[in-house]
């Protein structure tokens, strides 16, 4: 099976219908494309008897175990790096992407900033789903092509969502560690599409702190932008002028939250067209 | 800090400019440095070879009204750059 996006992809050899089905699980929503430049190859096991599961790549394991979640959660990594680590397609930023009334909103971030969490509750809000872990923003108007993969929520912010989402553990896949959610979960009608994005969200969870959504100048969105950025000795000049003009040309916000309910009266009061019928 | 000392900036630091803010960039770390006007104007003087005490008085000149603070800021904004590896003390 060849997955990817942005023109790299990965192949993977699959030992049976499990290993097909958990491709499938992963990565249904990520393109199809005619030729892509294979940048690694991988074989995935899952129908030994003792229920071990292992992936592999040249010979070398990368994943030996019972655990399904931490195998897909492998898999799903070794994509992405693969498939990012020498792509000079755009410039790729871990960032959760999402669509409200045909516009584009970044979610930028390291891991750990909540941008999954804060996605997989947009999404519950009626906001469509692109990513919930990087982008990559092609040409001159910074078209986002988006890593599509089910939400991976930590297992911290599951109580939080719970009630925004109902979902069976066969649906899911899950440990204490977390849950790969499939986003259609959230909201059944997906659209892929190519935007320019407009307004950029930086994340920021914080339990203890006051809800606030702060604008955020070009010459400070590019300083955290940088901190997200993933691919710059594969961009001429590192990138750094494309990623000015990105700062430049989109709004950029610091969304600081500690829980959910605070966030319509800010998004309403910030963004009327687009969340004026955000739930309270 | 010792006043008196010359600094040295990093050469690998790139400059880029938003209006009237300024980015300074390393593009071996990807990290950014946000700097507003006055820090800007420090990160010059540095660049033209003076010493603390030269950048205080010229900053002190410039904007006699600020007279009191400039000294306190002068120096906060350099330790921070040096921190972030933009600046470094000259050798003697």
């Amino acid at each position: 099976m060849i997955v990817g996006f942005c023109n790299h992809a990965v192949e993977i050899f699959c030992d049976g219908k499990k290993a097909i089905k958990l491709l499938e699980f992963l990565c249904h929503d990520l393109p199809q494309e005619s030729s892509p430049h294979i940048t690694a190859r991988f074989e995935l096991s899952m129908e030994d008897r003792a229920g071990q599961y292992s992936f592999n790549k040249d010979g070398t394991s990368l994943f030996t175990g019972s655990n399904l979640y931490e195998l897909a959660y492998t898999i799903i990594n070794e994509i992405l790096y693969y498939t990012i680590v020498d792509n000079s397609s755009g410039l790729a930023l871990h960032s959760a992407a999402i669509v409200k009334e045909d516009v584009a909103i970044l979610l930028p971030g390291k891991s750990g900033t909540g941008k999954s969490t804060l996605a997989a509750w947009l999404l519950a809000q009626g906001c469509n789903y692109l990513t919930d872990e990087l982008v990559v923003l092609g040409g001159s108007d910074f078209c986002i092509i988006p890593f599509t993969r089910p939400l991976s929520i930590k297992s911290g912010a599951l109580p939080a969502l719970r009630q925004f989402v109902d979902y069976s553990l066969e649906d899911v896949i899950s440990d204490k560690q977390g849950v790969m959610l499939p986003h259609r979960m959230l909201n059944p009608h997906f659209k892929p599409s190519m935007l320019t994005p407009k307004i950029i969200l930086f994340p920021v969870y914080d339990a203890k702190s006051e809800a606030s959504l702060q604008e955020v100048s070009a010459a400070r969105g590019c300083a955290m932008l940088l901190e997200s950025y993933v691919n710059a000795r594969n961009i001429s000049q590192h990138g750094i002028g494309l990623l000015a003009d990105l700062a430049r040309s989109t709004s950029i916000y610091k969304l600081q939250y500690g829980r959910f309910a605070a966030l319509p009266p800010l998004l309403r009061e910030r963004f009327p067209a687009l969340f004026g019928d955000i739930r309270k | 800090m010792d006043l008196s000392q010359y600094l040295i900036v990093n050469k690998s630091y790139k400059i880029e400019q938003f209006g009237d803010e300024i980015l300074l960039y390393a593009v071996s770390k990807t990290k950014g440095i946000y700097l507003n006007q006055t820090a800007y104007l420090i990160w010059q003087l540095c660049e033209q070879g003076h010493s603390v005490n030269t950048i205080i008085a010229k900053l002190e000149g410039a904007f006699p009204e600020e007279q009191q603070n400039i000294s306190k800021s002068v120096i906060a904004t350099i330790e921070s750059l040096m921190d972030s590896g933009a600046l470094s003390v000259a050798k003697t």
